[in-house]
């Protein structure tokens, strides 16, 4: 199986774009959109969960050349919080109810769309390892918190720099 | 012995050292970042299936306990 590369994010971009998909990178595939280090194996995507956001997701996924079988299609169509599909062009996990996050609309207000992907916010990304209670989440949490460090005093660099 | 659960207690140095990998990271293209970040290793049990869904994140968490443990998806 591929890796996801830099035309395969553009392509589920563009598809998810045209079937009208509503979704963020999360995660650490999310994390390194932003500019995060690291390395990881699959794709991590909170999907807004609604009827119409599966109906489309399903629509998108096919596209895209996952194998999904009618049950599976239904799965995902009738919202259920987690989703995971190993069968695709690359690994990914869907994720619908993202410990840590209220609503999809507010973690959309707060995201950023890099190269035409949507992204949540490094907050978001953050908040939802603090609230998984797993262990990987929780070693990985000292590095992502200096990388937010990081990422605000690019923030105040770029501020600076503008206002010269 | 510091227990497993205990979260890392970070130096100057290795802080320093995250601050310059990032500052490296920043400078190549998105392309590149994903080129190297995405690495497919087999994780036993969870890559078995090729395909799994789940009613509640909460059923996710205790089909996630039952992972082995050195994957490190178990609750803390």
């Amino acid at each position: 199986m591929a890796g996801f590369e830099y035309e395969q994010a553009q392509r589920v971009a563009e598809t998810f774009e045209k079937h009208g998909v509503r979704y963020l990178l999360i995660g650490k595939s999310g994390a390194i959109v932003l500019g995060y280090p690291d390395t990881t194996q699959d794709v991590d995507v909170y999907v807004e969960k609604t009827p119409e956001n599966g109906e489309a997701l399903v629509e998108a996924l096919l596209e895209l050349g996952f194998p999904l079988q009618q049950r599976e299609q239904d799965e995902i169509r009738r919202g259920k919080d987690f989703v995971q599909i190993r069968t695709g062009p690359f690994d990914i996990d869907l994720v619908f109810a993202p410990d840590g996050i209220e609503a999809f609309e507010d973690a959309f207000g707060r995201a950023s769309e890099i190269e035409g992907i949507h992204v949540c916010s490094i907050d978001d990304i953050i908040r939802s390892k603090e609230a998984s209670g797993r262990q990987k989440d929780r070693e990985s949490l000292p590095r992502l918190r200096a990388f937010r460090e990081w990422l605000s005093t690019q923030g105040r660099k770029d501020r600076s720099s503008s206002s010269e | 012995m510091q227990e497993a659960t205990t979260p890392p207690v970070i130096g100057v140095a290795e802080y320093e050292e995250w601050f310059e990998s990032f500052e490296a990271a920043a400078r190549r293209s998105l392309a590149q970042r994903l080129k190297f970040a995405f690495v497919r290793t087999y994780k036993p049990v969870m890559d078995d299936a090729t395909f799994r869904s789940f009613d509640t994140m909460d059923d996710y968490r205790r089909f996630c306990d039952t992972l082995p443990e050195w994957l490190g998806y178990g609750r803390v």
